[in-house]
């Protein structure tokens, strides 16, 4: 370790203001600061400060997804031999190395893809503006890939990648002007301009066009939910569906679905670390959760079909809920800023992505929505909650 | 972190842009410099808090007084 930052040391002055590469400033900064602790101290105020900063915070958010991209990693590889042998029934942990290095085989490029592509515009940004490289995007990179169904093309994350670094982030400003969470407009992105790859019954295996058995068909439990609004639905009634996705199935994530969602064990254990780290917002996940069940809850008492009557707790563990709540409301730059704003954004969010889900069978995934409109509707929450806490003041001075 | 019934966040950052207005409606009547020492240590951007809230409350010195 000393050896290697000798060397780090003796590249600097290269590197600094006037030195012969001073244009990949900012690129030996990033890296040398990934594994180093920078010189510089604090010259006023406060002389003692926290360790934590951006770099770091984000690398423990990461830290937090681990669990999901492992499990989501060996899901894959699970869902991808279902399809080749067309047969559902399969057992889920026999096989498990097989299983795990067929799902690496779909997820490890599209980690390539999404970090090459992003961090290179990263970089471009960078140097241009002579900024070092934004920590946003290690995040954002290992969510557009858990976010993904395994069959997504890889030039469409490339592009997606781009367009959400580009108009959802560059042109704001960087990490932390923009209005709308980066990876969830890389899906949204995907989503309007190629529906056919990122919803329906054929793209959340890897592998489904090569099935052995006719009419196999990859759907997710959401999928099949959906189809209770449509004139054929997959399943007769609620009771065949509870059969087909158990709760204690959906939770613990041995279902088909974008790749890094559909365990909520493993989603927990991410939600731990980043409560406990004081990360992630306790306030935003528990509202968000709250919102999403009170309206399961309503939704059950209006009833009707079978997709209204669906229990309340099955909302919170299938589809992308539990990831949206966790890692996605909770995004520090798009969520809410104030504690108030905070709760009020995740009941609102919450709501708003069962009413999607339930109420507009053709965005079946209506958490994504939800969070971005939200992210879109954070600053006018905590404008009044701002504003609430001025005319209190205004008030106090009156009658004083 | 901050015990006054004040948003620290949107205070500093009034301060940052010379909003008299906002500071004053935020508070800034309300506080010293050295209330943002807990803010600064926890801030995760490392950015001199006092100093923005100093710079702010002199500006209003200089303007309103």
């Amino acid at each position: 370790m000393k050896f290697l930052e000798n060397i780090v040391h003796k590249m600097e002055p290269k590197f600094a203001k006037g030195g012969k590469l001073e244009k990949w400033h900012p690129i030996f900064e990033s890296f040398a600061t990934l594994a180093f602790t920078p010189a510089h101290v604090t010259s006023k105020g406060t002389h003692i400060r926290d360790g934590v900063d951006l770099k770091r915070t984000m690398i423990m958010v990461i830290v937090a997804m681990i669990p999901c991209l492992l499990f989501g990693i060996y899901n894959t590889g699970h869902w991808e031999m279902v399809a080749a042998a067309g047969d559902r029934s399969l057992d889920f942990w026999s096989n498990g190395g097989e299983k795990f290095l067929l799902g690496l085989a779909v997820v490890l490029p599209l980690i390539i893809v999404s970090y090459g592509v992003g961090l290179t515009i990263e970089f471009i940004f960078g140097m241009k503006n002579g900024h070092s490289l934004h920590e946003g995007f290690l995040v954002s990179g290992m969510l557009i890939p858990l976010i993904m169904p395994a069959d997504v093309p890889l030039w469409m994350v490339g592009v997606a990648t781009a367009f959400a670094v580009i108009i959802g982030k560059e042109i704001f400003g960087g990490t932390g002007m923009n209005i709308l969470n980066v990876a969830l407009l890389t899906r949204a992105f995907l989503f309007f301009a190629y529906p056919t790859s990122m919803s329906g019954d054929k793209v959340w295996m890897a592998g489904t066009e090569n099935t052995a058995v006719d009419g196999f068909t990859g759907s997710t439990a959401l999928g099949d939910l959906a189809s209770f609004m449509s004139e054929k639905p997959v399943f007769e009634n609620l009771a065949e569906y509870t059969n087909n996705y158990s709760f204690m199935d959906s939770l613990m994530g041995y279902i088909p679905g974008s790749i890094g969602e559909t365990s909520v064990i493993a989603i927990l254990i991410g939600a731990l670390i980043l409560i406990a780290t004081g990360i992630g917002s306790l306030r935003i996940m528990a509202s968000f959760t709250i919102g999403g069940y009170l309206m399961g809850l309503m939704l059950n008492g209006i009833g009707g079909n079978d997709f209204l009557m669906l229990p309340a707790h099955f909302h919170l563990v299938i589809g992308g809920f539990a990831f949206g709540a966790v890692f996605m409301a909770t995004d520090p730059v798009t969520a809410s800023q104030t504690a108030t704003g905070k709760i009020l954004y995740g009941l609102i969010g919450g709501m708003l992505a069962i009413l999607i889900r339930v109420l507009n069978p053709a965005y079946p995934e209506g958490v994504m929505l939800a969070i971005l409109f939200m992210n879109v509707m954070a600053p006018i929450i905590d404008h009044y909650v701002v504003q609430s806490n001025i005319k209190r003041r205004l008030k106090r001075l009156k009658t004083t | 972190m901050f015990p006054f019934d004040i948003f620290p966040m949107q205070l500093t950052k009034a301060a940052i842009t010379d909003d008299i207005d906002g500071m004053e409606n935020l508070g800034i009547y309300e506080v010293a410099p050295e209330d943002f020492a807990l803010c600064e240590y926890v801030c995760t951007t490392k950015i001199n808090i006092q100093d923005k809230i100093r710079t702010g409350l002199d500006l209003i010195a200089d303007e309103c007084m």
